[in-house]
């Protein structure tokens, strides 16, 4: 048995006995062994693709009496601790063809507000040309290097998580590493098997002396590979150094976390993920989903990031929902105007709904942190790339922000900014960084996708 | 604000179906919005310049591994398919571009695949060290003589080039390190899963000579862009030995040389680049509706990848190697379960063998299930999807952008008439028309090949097949079609699609989409590959011969 399955079963087994810890007391930066009053604020995006049923989503539409309709009913639970927005622009268009995709590729690529570069792929650019990746980091990857840059000991600056599909390209990848004027993409995670051994490895104590034989030999490796990197960088294209240069970072980011584990809070351990699966099966998107929320969860618990951008599928997803009755994929039957289509897409997004609440809020509820739960230092930021699938329409999405938004936010409201001039998709995700603690930030993003300012009536 | 939503048709797909009628600033139409003007695809350029004798090689950006070449590498180092495989399973798959997935601006080493890397890497050492007589080339109670010797061949294989002393004692310094505490075999083991993760191995880096100005690639960076071409691999000790004893300086080695790999097995790999092309590498996982395809094979997915591989293999690689035989070949290879899916008689076991096709309406790499089926729907063919894939991916055409936040009056639609008859009655809205008149006449043609790939005459709606198509929108070829094969037979001795298929070689073995720069390069390789009576191996073997092949340009820091 190779040792890589070794140690993954190993794990497993190891996992789900709730056992503290084993911080290795000499290795715990100085922040955690403070025991920092206040804990830290995380945020997840999570995605639902192909936009919704835009007349549908509410019933009644006043700011606290509002009524969520039957795809947003799952909701309804913790309406209290949301805000609903809709009315939100993404404003493409204002970009000139060639630097946008369709409404799809471009409203997918909402959380890096920035024009679309080229050379990608032969659909959906400009003057008959080829259009590419956008050319500008996302939100998650720039909170992460503030969060890392403020708070070292956190292992990951962020964490992109997709359910499903193996190939990555301009439809199904919303996380983007930039630098402003660059297209880097950043391929999702799509294992939670792996991915849960990838942030967890070493944590129980029988693997510790392993783990350290491993350190040495992990230091000794990354020791040659940072020496040719230095070598190497001086003789290039600046274009290519920059590649070399992520290497660079991505080596700092494990040395970073071969320098031990971080915990908390006491809610912080391993888990039992259970059985692996085809993370590729459409019968399984329920089950890797739910998995991808517990390791955010605990993530976030054991401060091993504060940032994860999830993704129920990339967008254009043509997942068939065959445990709702349908034949056709979701995006095909996105792009259908009928009654009976609609219908199957709000079953399709109340089921979301109801995966999300049970996955994600109820996980984040039960682990305890402070006087209350992780939950109530989590904002959690839900989007499409459209507001409605059958016009690729992008003019009036709906954001809804839940978790810890109360402490940003006046929440348990709507707000409809459509009649606002300040209602910018990119101007709304400023919010992110204030939460998060990063009020020096005034915008996100390219300006032509900005309003000149944060949307009113929302804190 | 958006405006008001109206009717939509059941069928748009990817591009929606309303292209080109932006107003001036590009915002969103509104519903009384004006005529549209037609729709234009993006033609690529013919591929006719003025070459001069001044070598203008295109830039030559840094390659990191594909995955594929990552496990190649594997494989031809250790000689384990099995775990070359187990080591690069969870590897996140990088950035398509331009529907490949070796574009090498968007190759790097993020967090997530470092970590990948270097468990693959831990992976592999211990498991190669378990035979350590067959890895080691010395006896271990040679000590660090035998660690120096071991470094000097299997680093060596590694980095595809001769290493520098430094090199040498960085890795026995990395021996020593293993060694301390354990014993020889863990020395070993701690120099595999290091070069396995060096910046040496996983790039290929072409730094030698004078990096400012254009020059000649050094001869194991040519033995390296040989094999990661022709082989999707490491070079082989021959290749390495010609490198090294300068017998791969002129244009007419690595003629030999490219020779030479063509007719090695390793070359089968080359089928890397053409399931890419065509997508047949997503056919992995290929589900149906168990309702209207009951009874489907176990992996029919892989059974179609399977097929489209013989094709290429044996069209291509082994057989006359003709483009007209590639896209237009009236015949296929089945084994016993394909067969008996197909309905096709006689033919039993897992080995796959050749069978005609007889409609007289199917043949071709094209029409093998694999391309036609992978972007079908669950329930049905989609007739857009195929033909987005002729125009884009035959004919090298781009297709525009449809705006946001388009109205779109279609009327009721007969429901009940064939996906053909809806998509013609789309077509007689001006909405529709402009980007489904690029696409549905060119994938109707198909229609007598269903979702799982099997030929019918009627298709899941009742209706009678129909099969007749029209090519728009091109330089030459434009006019009605009967049926996929005499559409596939035109394509393949069009130069549309010769040149379509020099410029998707091109960015597969550049890394890279073509530039102005590389225009000539291209245009000697048309010429070779037309004075080779358009033979793909001659092409491949004509690419390596180019100024871009052959030269670097000089690097700007």
């Amino acid at each position: 048995m190779s040792r890589f399955n070794f140690s993954r079963r190993w794990m497993l087994r190891a996992g789900g006995v709730t056992l503290a810890l084993p911080v290795l007391e000499s290795l715990l930066p100085r922040e955690a062994r403070a025991q920092a009053a206040e804990a830290p604020r995380r945020i997840i995006f999570v995605f639902t693709a192909n936009g919704d049923q835009i007349s549908r989503r509410f019933t009644t539409k006043g700011e606290t009496n509002f009524v969520l309709g039957e795809f947003l009913a799952p909701f309804e639970p913790y309406r209290a601790d949301m805000l609903f927005v809709e009315g939100i622009d993404k404003y493409h268009y204002r970009l000139p063809a060639g630097e946008r995709a369709d409404g799809h590729q471009q409203g997918g690529s909402a959380l890096a507000p920035w024009p679309s570069g080229t050379g990608s792929f032969p659909i959906g650019g400009g003057n008959g040309a080829t259009i590419g990746y956008v050319k500008g980091p996302s939100i998650d990857k720039v909170l992460g290097e503030r969060v890392q840059a403020a708070n070292p000991s956190v292992r990951h600056q962020h964490l992109v998580y997709r359910v499903g599909d193996r190939s990555n390209n301009i439809w199904n990848q919303h996380g983007h590493a930039g630098p402003v004027g660059t297209q880097n993409p950043i391929p999702p995670e799509t294992s939670p098997f792996t991915a849960y051994t990838r942030i967890f490895a070493d944590v129980d104590p029988a693997a510790r002396e392993a783990a350290l034989r491993r350190l040495r030999m992990r230091q000794s490796a990354l020791d040659v590979v940072k020496t040719e990197l230095s070598q190497l960088k001086p003789k290039l294209s600046a274009d290519d150094a920059r590649r070399l240069e992520q290497h660079e970072t991505s080596v700092r980011d494990l040395e970073r976390s071969l320098s031990g584990m971080v915990a908390n809070v006491p809610a912080c351990t391993t888990l039992n993920l259970g059985s692996t699966l085809d993370v590729y099966s459409q019968a399984n998107w329920d089950e890797v989903g739910s998995l991808f929320f517990r390791i955010s969860a605990m993530a976030f618990a054991c401060d091993l990031t504060r940032v994860v951008n999830f993704n129920w599928s990339g967008n254009t997803s043509d997942r068939v929902y065959a445990e709702l009755g349908h034949t056709d994929g979701h995006h095909t039957i996105s792009h259908d105007s009928s009654d009976d289509a609609f219908a199957k897409i709000r079953q399709i997004h109340r089921l979301l709904a109801q995966r999300t609440v049970t996955g994600l809020y109820e996980q984040l509820k039960a682990l305890p942190e402070g006087a209350g739960t992780v939950y109530d230092n989590t904002l959690v930021v839900h989007w499409s790339e459209l507001d409605q699938g059958d016009t690729h329409g992008n003019s009036n999405n709906l954001v809804m922000f839940g978790g810890g938004a109360k402490k940003l936010f006046r929440t348990g409201r709507y707000v409809n900014l459509g009649t606002q001039s300040r209602d910018s998709f990119s101007d709304l995700l400023v919010y992110c960084f204030h939460f998060m603690g990063f009020t020096d930030v005034t915008s996100f993003g390219d300006s032509r996708l900005s309003q000149g300012g944060l949307p009113p009536g929302l804190v | 604000m958006r405006p008001m939503r109206w009717l939509l048709p059941l069928l748009l797909i990817i591009t929606g179906c309303e292209g080109s009628f932006m107003g001036a600033t590009g915002a969103p139409l509104s519903p009384d919005s004006p005529p549209l003007t037609p729709i234009v695809p993006g033609q690529t350029q013919p591929i006719v310049t003025a070459c001069t004798d001044t070598p203008t090689p295109g830039p030559a950006p840094l390659r990191r591994l594909s995955h594929e070449e990552y496990q190649n590498a594997l494989v031809d180092l250790f000689g384990d398919e099995a775990l070359a495989k187990q080591a690069t399973t969870d590897f996140v798959a990088d950035p398509v571009s331009l529907g490949f997935r070796n574009a090498a601006r968007f190759l790097d080493v993020k967090p997530v695949l470092l970590q990948s890397y270097q468990a693959a890497a831990e992976l592999v050492a211990s498991e190669a060290v378990k035979d350590l007589p067959g890895l080691v080339p010395c006896d271990p109670s040679g000590g660090e003589g035998c660690a120096r010797t071991f470094i000097e061949t299997f680093v060596r294989r590694a980095y595809r080039r001769e290493l520098t002393p430094e090199e040498v004692e960085r890795y026995l310094t990395v021996f020593r390190a293993g060694v301390m505490g354990a014993d020889f075999k863990t020395g070993i083991e701690w120099v595999v899963g290091t070069a396995l993760q060096a910046p040496n191995f996983l790039y290929r880096p072409e730094v030698e000579g004078d990096l400012t100005r254009t020059q000649a690639v050094s001869p194991y960076e040519l033995a390296s862009r040989l094999s990661f071409f022709l082989w999707q691999s490491i070079p082989d000790e021959a290749l390495l030995d010609a490198a090294r004893t300068g017998r791969l300086a002129t244009k007419e080695d690595v003629e030999r040389e490219a020779r030479r790999m063509l007719a090695d097995p390793k070359a089968h790999r080359l089928f890397n680049f053409f399931e890419q092309w065509l997508d047949v590498d997503e056919l992995v996982g290929l589900r149906r509706d168990a309702t209207v395809f009951p009874g489907l094979p176990a992996a029919l997915g892989e059974l179609l990848r399977e097929e489209a591989r013989e094709y290429v293999t044996r069209t291509v690689l082994d057989g006359d190697g003709s483009l007209e035989t590639l896209l237009a070949g009236e015949f296929s290879y089945v084994n016993g379960p394909l067969a008996q899916h197909y309905g096709l008689s006689g033919i039993t076991g897992s080995a796959f063998q050749r069978v005609d096709w007889t409609s007289g309406k199917r043949g071709g790499f094209f029409m093998t299930s694999g391309p036609l089926v992978s972007h079908d729907k669950q329930t049905r063919t989609s007739i857009v999807n195929r033909g987005l894939r002729v125009r884009t991916l035959l004919l090298c055409q781009n297709i525009p952008a449809p705006p946001d936040n388009v109205p779109l009056n279609l009327g009721p639609i007969d429901s009940t008439a064939s996906q053909g008859d809806r998509l013609a009655a789309h077509r007689t809205e001006a909405a529709c028309a402009g980007c489904h008149n690029l696409l549905d006449p060119l994938g109707e043609p198909f229609e007598n090949v269903d979702a799982v790939g099997r030929e019918r005459a009627i298709d899941e709606g009742g209706h009678a097949v129909k099969t007749a198509g029209e090519v728009t929108g091109t330089r030459t070829l434009d006019g009605p079609v009967p049926d996929g094969l005499t559409l596939m037979k035109k394509l393949a001795v069009s130069d549309e699609v010769r040149e379509c298929v020099v410029t998707q070689t091109f960015r597969f073995t550049a890394g890279r989409e073509e530039q102005p720069a590389d225009l000539c390069s291209r245009q000697r390789t048309l010429q070779a590959f037309k004075d080779a009576n358009w033979n793909m191996k001659e092409l491949f073997v004509a690419m390596t011969q180019t100024d871009d092949f052959l030269m670097k340009p000089a690097i700007t820091p």
